[in-house]
């Protein structure tokens, strides 16, 4: 595997322990990458989807908080 | 200003923009669904998609959370879906990149460069390193008069065992890269190989930071411009497309 990039191998590697408890749900039929904050309730990092009109959704801004279970939505 | 009519007209269809912006509608929208009430109109999809490469392009092996990360299993089926899509008619790349794993960037770049629906990229920030192709893969290119790009050979890190079956596989790898660049730009090989290995730009490497307008003058990037270029050169492709199929 080769890296091409500007970013210094070291930094890239140096494993800083960083508490993120991240995952990738489907959410409404987007795909977010969200925070675990408590349980059920996670927080949206980023979306991950290319259509547009999902950046526009008020509910799906990052940092908007969401309930999720794994039962309810399937 | 087409832009901003396609804006409005999604607001405007939003059926929730009052729900304030908490999210914590799931439950609202449950009983909806368990009352059977008709379906909340949806707005249009867009027929512009945007692919955003951001970051660290990780390839095979999973980086570590310091690192903001593009990850080609999302997407990879993301272009296939595109590609496949109906209501899509083009894809806007969005780069601010500093480079990542050579073979998760190469395949990206090359999903791109065969897609039939027209592709048009745009460099902001940074188009980095194994960011150069990706850049060049589209139909059309477009980098910001601030963004940057650095073009400059691939390396490994670690233990190399030092043989000069080593040097050779690099040579291939780079070549791999390179080629992909000639034969997507419109810059030279020879042109491209000073670019690489040019040793009075960079104070720890070898190759050069070229700053938007000399990314096109050495014929990488085909314009200098922002959105509202890429936006336009965009339409005016699907526009052509559209009129071919006729």
């Amino acid at each position: 595997m080769i890296l091409h990039t500007i970013v210094d191998p070291e930094f890239i590697w140096s494993a800083e322990p960083v508490d993120t408890d991240t995952k990738e749900i489907n959410y409404k039929g987007v795909q977010v990458e969200v925070r675990r904050i408590d349980e059920n309730k996670y927080v949206i990092d980023r979306i991950l989807s290319t259509e547009l009109k999902n950046y526009l959704d008020p509910e799906l801004q990052p940092g908007c908080i969401i309930e999720y279970t794994l039962r309810s939505q399937g | 200003m087409e832009m901003q009519n396609t804006n409005n007209e999604n607001q405007n269809n939003q059926p929730d923009k009052d729900r304030g912006i908490k999210g914590q509608t799931a439950g609202a929208a449950a009983n909806i669904k368990e009352l059977g009430t008709p379906e909340v109109p949806v707005a249009k999809p867009n027929n512009i998609h945007c692919l955003t490469i951001i970051g660290q392009i990780e390839g095979h092996m999973v980086l570590p959370p310091q690192n903001k990360t593009t990850k080609y299993e999302h997407v990879l089926p993301q272009l296939a879906a595109i590609e496949q899509s109906e209501d899509i008619d083009g894809l806007l790349l969005i780069l601010n990149t500093v480079g990542g794993d050579v073979e998760a960037g190469l395949a990206i770049a090359e999903m791109i460069s065969t897609m039939s629906k027209p592709s048009v990229s745009l460099v902001l920030g940074g188009g980095h390193s194994i960011g150069v192709p990706l850049s060049v893969s589209t139909d059309y290119s477009f980098i910001a008069k601030t963004a940057t790009m650095t073009i400059h050979p691939i390396r490994m890190s670690g233990l190399v065992v030092g043989g000069p079956q080593t040097y050779e596989y690099f040579n291939k790898m780079q070549e791999r890269i390179s080629n992909f660049i000639t034969e997507h730009a419109d810059i030279t090989k020879e042109r491209l190989n000073e670019l690489l290995y040019n040793t009075g730009e960079l104070a720890n490497d070898v190759g050069t930071v070229l700053i938007g307008e000399e990314a096109v003058t050495n014929g990488l990037i085909k314009e200098v411009g922002g959105l509202r270029e890429a936006l336009d050169k965009l339409k005016e492709l699907i526009k052509a497309k559209k009129g071919e199929g006729n």
